[in-house]
């Protein structure tokens, strides 16, 4: 008994101890990383080129991730691809303007598509790491925390393209909104058919799933196409899939629009072909990749009925294209296999690049996050910024981060995946209407 | 020199401070909640949050460790109270109207909002008891996030300008003036409970947890005494929610599902039940501090590389955790406190 006793005083001691040196310490013993207060200049270091030679800064970047939760699947290896571009423009060196090296020191966290979490992970990149940029992920989160990043000045890049956030100064993306690129999928729908039947299938619940429902509406109703709700949960079984498509049915539609991510999606798609429902699925850009035939379980029925939304063309077969060629080589430092969400979490890790490249370490020194913004903001009236051929020239201004409006619509054809477009929406300004829909 | 501490009068007795280890313990718990800012702008955003579950969990303690009645709610009556402030903020902005510091005056009236709420889940304890009113409680606590997620936050999320956070040109959301605030309230939400315990309200909480029977054949009014509990365990979630609203960017629903009922409804259990201060205290120090700050050590070790993530070990360690402590521990850590103390108290000579 005593025995028990004293080793059940040990540990609780050694509790008692632990939790008061975490209080103390401010964070759990000892960080992923350095704990650098950025920017910190370090010296000597070697330089190749550019005047200040010698001079190296160091940059804390939060890299906020989904690696666990519901969206995960598409989270790993976007993850992934921003990591490997990490690695690799480190190796590669990054300059400012005035050939200054930056070190980019990211500290990653997996927040499992949990807002609260992010919010807590955001302050202890802001108040323990000091991060002038952070690589985020979900809409929810995003929009959340986009207020607060105005007010403390951090560049935010998030793999969430919400019309939102074009509003916002503090975050950026390398895509059209997710709202701009359902439009040019209802373009490209009436486009194939006139007054065509669309339905949308979404949940009802999500934000992201909902952000641009209200775009496609106003855009469906100006091409002459008829549409109808049905709701379809993001977290769905194949059963939800199978009741979503059986309600679908009832409209006779020509066209459906997925506005989920893929395993919810693909789902869909299984249930259209199982009912020999004959239209055809479009989902949005998290909601159909090079998986998609696979995941459906039935590739060679789904042909020419199942397409997805993208803004840029897949990485598949273009090692040798500028742009695709970094983000191969980048793989290349991880052993990594380069899918359309590796290049998304590569493109985010890239535009903090060339937002750092941008501007002069002085400023950078001294303005920290706001220096980034600006610098990205000057593409404005100046120089556009390109991710090699990944992008067209994006142009972000202030007030307004859209930094360009076409999208591709990508169809499977039952072995291959075929690019139709760009396509650029016309007549209807789908980020106001999305942001107005939400007001 | 008397040998060992007397006490001639009985508010001697009764003070909250009786022994000098008490007052030794008061001056080092100052003396780290006020050093406590020298560590850092992190470490007092953790000791705000910690100090938000702390109130939560001890109105759990009331309502599942003094009155003895399960409550799978807690989380959503957080959110209650949460809501209650960013609502009503949102619609007195849209109003046109000044929203200059609503965000603290409104406070009280969401521990009232929740309490309100809390007598309504107290309804079912009347005719239920055990794994039936847990059940009840439970889809209490699936409603109200389902109203949460449908009807009063549809886009996830609510953010209070910064005006409805600041008095006198002092913003209260951040920082040290929120960690003061947050740590005041804190205090006197622990002092009040504390009371309560000690009061006639909660000796027959006390009764009608240990035999609800005989505690109606004494006179305590069953019911009565159980809506109370319930009441007073939700006006501590709806504060617990007012300063999560305060102390965060925005307020979503998803801060208040299910998860956060049951990591409450541990807190309490790991730490002790029945013990409101120092037991929630234990449990909010071990399952939230000492876990919120797990996943930077785990992720650098590499764990955030697994599926699952960090997260996969850390439930399974939680999940040891509670079963430990329900199997051998029941008194909770404040049981095996007790126990160090007794043995520290005849050392070295235990007979």
């Amino acid at each position: 008994m005593r025995a028990r006793t004293a080793l059940i005083a040990a540990i609780v001691v050694i509790v008692v101890v632990a939790a008061a040196a975490f209080m103390l310490a401010g964070r759990g013993g000892g960080g992923a990383t350095t704990a650098t207060t950025s920017p910190t200049q370090t010296s000597p270091a070697a330089s190749p080129g550019g005047g200040q030679g010698g001079k190296e800064i160091t940059l804390n970047v939060g890299l906020l991730v989904d690696t666990s939760g519901p969206t995960s699947g598409v989270g790993r290896p976007y993850a992934m691809g921003a990591e490997a571009a990490f690695k690799y423009f480190n190796e590669k060196g990054v300059y400012t303007s005035d050939g200054v090296r930056v070190k980019l020191n990211y500290i990653k966290r997996d927040y499992g598509y949990n807002p609260t979490r992010a919010q807590q992970y955001y302050k202890e990149f802001r108040d323990q790491y000091h991060v002038v940029a952070i690589v985020g992920w979900g809409t929810a989160d995003t929009e959340q925390l986009s207020s607060q990043t105005a007010k403390d000045k951090i560049l935010y890049i998030s793999a969430s393209y919400s019309a939102k956030l074009v509003k916002q100064p503090y975050n950026f993306f390398p895509a059209p909104d997710y709202s701009t690129q359902a439009c040019a999928a209802v373009t490209w729908m009436a486009g194939k058919k006139p007054g065509a039947t669309l339905v949308l299938l979404y949940d009802h619940t999500v934000a992201y799933s909902k952000s641009p429902i209200p775009a496609i509406k106003a855009i469906a109703e100006k091409l002459g196409l008829k549409v109808y709700d049905v709701n379809l949960p993001l977290k769905a079984s194949d059963a939800d899939a199978e009741n979503a498509i059986q309600q679908a049915a009832q409209y006779k539609p020509d066209f459906i629009w997925c506005g989920n991510t893929i395993s919810s999606c693909s789902r869909a798609a299984k249930a259209m072909a199982k009912y020999g429902l004959d239209a055809v699925m479009v989902a949005d850009v998290w909601g159909f990749d090079e998986r998609f035939p696979k995941l459906t379980g039935v590739p060679e029925k789904i042909a020419g009925k199942a397409a997805g939304v993208s803004p840029w063309l897949w990485p598949e077969g273009r090692e040798n294209q500028p742009g695709y060629r970094e983000l191969y080589e980048a793989a290349k430092m991880l052993d990594a296999k380069v899918d359309l969400h590796f290049m998304q979490g590569f493109m985010n890790v890239w535009l903090l690049v060339k937002a750092i490249e941008r501007t002069d370490s002085k400023t950078l020194m001294e303005k920290k996050g706001e220096a980034l913004k600006n610098a990205l903001e000057s593409s404005c009236n100046g120089d556009p910024i390109k991710l090699g051929d990944i992008t067209p020239e994006m142009r972000y201004c202030p007030g307004n981060h859209l930094p360009f409006k076409s999208s591709y619509i990508v169809v499977w054809d039952g072995k291959d995946f075929k690019f139709e477009g760009p396509i650029t929406p016309e007549g209807v300004d789908c980020v106001k209407v999305t942001i107005e829909a939400e007001k | 020199m008397p040998a060992g501490v007397f006490k001639e009068r009985y508010a001697e007795l009764m003070a909250h401070l009786r022994y000098p280890i008490h007052w030794a313990g008061l001056a080092l718990g100052v003396a780290v909640l006020a050093l406590l800012p020298l560590a850092g702008a992190y470490s007092v955003s953790l000791a705000a949050d910690a100090a938000v579950f702390l109130i939560a969990a001890i109105g759990l303690n009331i309502t599942t460790g003094l009155a003895g009645q399960i409550s799978l709610a807690q989380g959503a009556l957080m959110g209650v109270g949460a809501y209650a402030v960013a609502k009503t903020v949102e619609a007195l902005a849209a109003g046109g109207h000044s929203v200059a510091g609503m965000a603290l005056l409104l406070i009280p009236a969401a521990g009232l909002a929740a309490a309100a709420v809390g007598l309504l889940l107290a309804l079912p304890s009347f005719r239920l008891k055990g794994y039936y009113l847990a059940m009840a409680s439970l889809a209490a606590q699936v409603l109200l996030v389902y109203i949460f997620k449908t009807i009063i936050d549809p886009q996830q999320g609510i953010t209070m300008p910064d005006e409805a956070k600041t008095v006198a040109d002092i913003y209260f959301g951040d920082g040290y003036p929120m960690y003061y605030l947050v740590i005041a309230i804190t205090a006197v939400m622990a002092l009040a409970a504390a009371n309560i315990g000690r009061s006639s309200v909660g000796r027959a909480m006390k009764a009608v947890r240990d035999n609800d029977v005989s505690a109606s054949i004494v006179g305590i009014d069953v019911a009565r005494t159980k809506a109370l509990a319930f009441a007073l365990g939700a006006f501590y979630a709806g504060i617990a929610g007012a300063l999560y609203a305060l102390t965060n960017n925005s307020v979503a629903w998803d801060a208040f599902e299910l998860a956060t009922s049951i990591d409450l409804l541990a807190m309490v259990l790991v730490g002790g039940a029945g013990r409101i201060i120092w037991g929630s205290l234990l449990g909010v120090l071990l399952l939230r501090v000492v876990w919120s700050n797990l996943d930077a050590p785990l992720s650098s070790l590499g764990f955030i590389n697994l599926v699952g993530g960090v997260d996969a070990v850390k439930y399974l360690v939680f999940g040891l955790l509670v079963a430990y402590f329900v199997v051998k521990e029941p008194e909770g850590l404040i049981g095996v406190l007790r126990r160090v103390k007794e043995y520290l108290r005849l050392w070295p000579f235990s007979y």
